[in-house]
């Protein structure tokens, strides 16, 4: 063909060279998200096979209790490579493990990068690191914990399945955070008892992997009514003399709510005497709690709950579950299926269903006079970034300090008062006021109620507020009210006076 | 070598050699090739070579005891690709005119032959080798990526502005393109066949194809894929492209591994050899389809910026000897390669930055692959041929590497030379 009739196709290259540089542009553009913007949030995956490799090549920073005393620190095997020891087996739902073979759980999970340096965001130092000779030293974290109130917490809670809180309500950091049954977190971080350990602690009964301090939700029984409290006095639905003319009768007889029979099976003895708010504590009325619950309303007991720090997960170190008043599902006002189910929630039934750490927030709220710390277990970071201190922190203001003060002197009288001490016995430390309320929280069928205690001391002065729940314990001044009496005295006393 | 003279003396440009024993009565006029190219896809070779076998050894080690058994034959087939772009290099493109037709017909057979059960080979469960023999298995598709190239540039230019014409611009050349891309479709090698897609397309629009017509095209093309994406198997892969964490051990597994070696490598990176993925226990595909993966976690951002800025290298410089070329042929083909490479280049790294769903496709010059690595060189060295002999054309072109050439000397017309004026 001689006569070529040609297109201009300088302009069609042309644009076709800034097509091509809009896709570099955009691949650059991504290499750079996840190289840079993502890459910190990437490298704490801490079950990824990646991370855990990457991690091998690290010696990871120790852990320490709120004295000192080492929880967390490496030992090195004959080959030179470090493998984690624990100080106690207390600490192992808590703390969890670090394996070379099965990852990491717990603490050394969630706090993974700092333990390693992986997560660091400073590229500058991390490119000096791996100009250095040495192994990479991760950071070193701090607890609030105490490794002894930890051991005590443990013991105290014996062959129950269960868990303790302790926290510091004007600080939120956390002094104790016990779950039964625990296991032997030092043989899987060993590698060369790694497997056995690990098969051993999987099959064994009652899931010692679980924490039940942050995973664990049961129902909360009376303990509840601590949560319906702080809705109606603070929603002014109720005051401190509020009192039902119908509640004697009721208890007699059940307490009629669209149909359903509420019963209060256990105080004959005020049957036949109308409860002001006090005393209603004090004896634990759920006549008195389901007919404010109603008061009060399923939007107001649920929004007020919410602000607890129920319906979401709890901003914490670890992972937490998230606690609920009810199912949600309902078309009744914040989400309950209807009068009956508000009516057993307000005492802690239904399906309201709750995590231990949540419980040792609602009693640190009143200990604090409303308002509710952020909980916290790590509380120093130290690595070669440089030593960085963390909290406290407030979440909010659940009430005012009338409405606690309301709330925790009814709670003192149900530990020190004569009815108190019929109901919460082995709650009360000899010389230092305590506040507090149990719960029995009926799980059906035959099996034994979890034994639950709420509380906080010395009421006049708060310095510590605590959750105990005990698994199939009996009623809550069987076991769980003597459990948080000797934890709190044991602190108060003799760990920190 | 004469080659290795040329590279030490950049300054010797005017290299007007007769060529001897070329049957062209008419003399071919040169200048030094476009070193800037060169140096960029030497770089992205010896990068790739050092990066497969950082990320190839562990793996090699394992299945044949023998830590060279993947870098062994890179580092053969990159020297091969070297050898064949010197020659190309020196090899007037035009003659490619003449081999047009047999090459892609060439390519058609070795599709077919994929098919035949005697000589295929599946590798990954998808992408199909063709092996006679006890000959190295070929890639038929990266044949036939050149093939196209070559072919499309031949055709577009012999039918100047005829290409805007239905019946004829678009239907041959729909004639031409379609079946190659069926074929490669049906290997089944997804991402090798929207590389050729969209290179084909790309020709069309530059040599000034009707815009309805390429609209027609990548509507169905567009629709096309969208109706093999909403079926099962291609729909799950969707879906995990726009959250691979929603099944971290099974479907996502791949693009949340490549994700966090990038995020592991961060700005400055693990170190050569430090890279997690790499010992292809983690990551299968480290030392293929997932290498940018390896070079983001050993480089960081640095490293993987230099890849990417040699790719924009390329696809800058390629441009410039496209448009400088003497001839539509030249231009055509030029802008061809260099989009095929830019294209297979950024869908590659795009899979790897999670900006579109996985295809297995490598890396060009850098992934493991013995095929894709000489071709894509021999693709180059006609690309530098092309840019021997670039001519001024307004301020795209360089200057100086012209002036050189422009220095008076007589030189004689040639019936391939560029029209700027038709008749």
């Amino acid at each position: 063909m001689n006569t070529l009739d040609r297109a201009p196709i300088g302009r069609g290259i042309a644009r076709t060279g800034l097509i091509l540089s809009v896709l570099f542009g955009l691949i650059a553009v991504g290499a750079g998200y996840w190289q840079v913007v993502r890459a910190s949030e990437l490298s704490r995956a801490a079950d990824n096979p990646l991370v855990i490799a990457a991690a091998r090549d690290v010696v990871r920073g120790t852990i320490v209790d709120r004295s000192g005393a080492i929880l967390a620190s490496n030992r090195y095997d004959a080959n030179g490579e470090p493998y984690r020891v624990y100080a106690d087996r207390s600490l192992a739902p808590l703390i969890g493990y670090a394996s070379p073979v099965y990852g990491t759980a717990g603490l050394e999970r969630a706090d993974n990068a700092e333990l390693t340096g992986l997560g660091s965001n400073n590229s500058l130092e991390d490119l000096l690191y791996k100009l250095a000779p040495q192994r990479r030293q991760g950071a070193d974290l701090t607890l609030s914990l105490s490794l002894k109130l930890q051991e005590a917490a443990v013991k105290a809670l014996g062959a129950y399945r269960g868990a303790v809180v302790m926290l510091d309500p004007r600080t939120g950091r956390v002094l104790a955070m016990a779950s039964t049954p625990v296991f032997d977190a030092s043989a899987i971080a060993n590698p060369i008892t790694a497997q056995a350990a690990f098969a051993r602690t999987s099959a064994a009964a009652g899931q010692p992997f679980l924490n039940r301090a942050t995973m664990g939700r049961y129902v909360p029984g009376s303990v509840f009514k601590i949560v319906t409290s702080i809705a109606a006095l603070g929603s002014g639905a109720i005051n401190a003399s509020t009192s039902y003319p119908q509640q004697p009768a009721a208890e007699q007889t059940g307490l009629l709510v669209s149909g359903f029979r509420i019963h209060d099976g256990h105080h004959d003895f005020t049957g036949s005497q109308v409860l002001d708010y006090d005393q209603a504590i004090e004896v634990s009325c759920n006549i008195y709690f389901a007919l404010t619950g109603l008061r009060t309303g399923g939007a107001a007991l649920a929004d007020w709950a919410d602000r607890l720090g129920f319906g979401a997960p709890i901003p914490f170190d670890l992972p937490t579950a998230t606690s609920q008043v009810t199912n949600g599902g309902g078309s009744f006002g914040g989400g309950f299926s209807d009068d009956v189910e508000l009516a057993n929630a307000a005492y802690g039934q239904a399906e309201t269903l709750v995590t231990p750490l949540q419980m040792a927030l609602v009693a640190a709220s009143v200990a604090n006079g409303g308002v509710l710390m952020k909980p916290e277990l790590v509380t120093g970071i130290s690595g070669p970034a440089g030593n960085q201190t963390i909290g406290p922190a407030a979440l909010g203001t659940v009430m005012t300090p009338a409405v606690a003060g309301t709330i925790g002197n009814a709670m003192e009288l149900a530990v020190e008062s004569d009815w108190g001490r019929i109901f919460t016995t082995g709650a009360a430390i000899p010389g230092i006021l305590t506040a507090g309320k149990t719960g029995t929280a009926e799980i059906g069928g035959s099996a034994e109620p979890n034994s639950w205690f709420i509380g906080y001391a010395p009421a006049d002065n708060p310095e510590v507020a605590i959750a105990v729940i005990v698994e199939q314990g009996g009623h809550g001044s069987a076991q769980a009210a003597p459990i948080a009496g000797s934890l709190m005295s044991l602190w108060l006393k003799t760990l920190n006076p | 070598m004469s080659v290795v003279t040329s590279l030490v003396k950049p300054t010797v440009r005017n290299r007007a050699t007769a060529r001897r024993g070329a049957p062209n009565v008419v003399r071919r006029e040169t200048h030094a090739p476009d070193y800037v190219v060169l140096v960029a896809v030497v770089a992205l070779t010896a990068m790739g070579v050092l990066m497969v076998y950082s990320s190839s050894a562990m793996q090699a080690y394992a299945g044949s005891a023998n830590s060279f058994a993947i870098v062994g034959p890179q580092v053969v087939w990159g020297a091969l690709g070297l050898v064949a772009m010197m020659a190309m290099i020196r090899v007037d493109y035009r003659r490619l005119r003449l081999l047009s037709i047999p090459l892609y017909i060439g390519a058609i057979v070795l599709l077919v032959l994929v098919f035949v059960p005697a000589f295929n080979r599946v590798v990954g469960g998808s992408a199909r080798f063709l092996q006679v023999g006890s000959l190295p298995a070929v890639h038929p598709a990266e044949v036939a990526k050149l093939a196209l190239v070559v072919y499309l540039a031949h055709w577009l230019a012999k039918r100047g502005t005829e290409v805007r014409s239905f019946w004829k611009g678009f239907v041959p050349f729909l004639l031409i393109y379609v079946p190659l891309v069926l074929l490669v479709i049906a290997e089944p090698d997804l991402g090798t066949a929207s590389v050729i897609a969209l290179t084909g397309l790309f020709m069309l629009f530059i040599a000034g194809g009707n815009m309805a017509h390429l609209a027609a095209l990548t509507g169905l093309g567009v629709t096309g894929v969208t109706a093999f994406l909403l079926h099962g198997y291609q729909l799950e892969r969707i879906r995990i492209w726009l959250n691979p964490w929603q099944d971290t051990s099974g479907a996502g597994y791949h693009a949340i591994q490549g994700l966090l070696a990038l995020g592991l490598g961060g700005i400055f990176g693990a170190g050569l050899g430090q890279s997690q993925v790499a010992g292809g226990i983690a990551l299968p595909n480290a030392s293929n389809d997932f290498i940018f993966a390896v070079i983001g976690e050993e480089f960081g951002l640095v490293g993987a910026g230099i890849v990417i800025a040699l790719f924009i290298i390329l696809a800058y410089q390629g441009v410039r000897i496209s448009l400088a070329a003497p001839d539509t042929f030249g231009a055509l083909l030029a802008a061809g390669i260099t989009a095929w490479l830019c294209i297979q280049a950024f869908i590659n790294i795009a899979v790897v930055v999670a900006l579109i769903p996985i295809t297995g496709i490598t890396l060009p010059f850098i992934s493991a692959g013995g095929s894709s690595l000489s071709i894509s060189l021999a693709a180059v060295g006609i690309l530098l041929s092309i840019s021997r002999e670039t001519v001024e054309r307004g301020t795209w072109n360089d200057a100086s590497a012209d002036r050189g050439r422009r220095n008076g000397r007589a030189h004689l017309p040639r019936s391939g030379r560029r029209p700027l004026t038709s008749g």
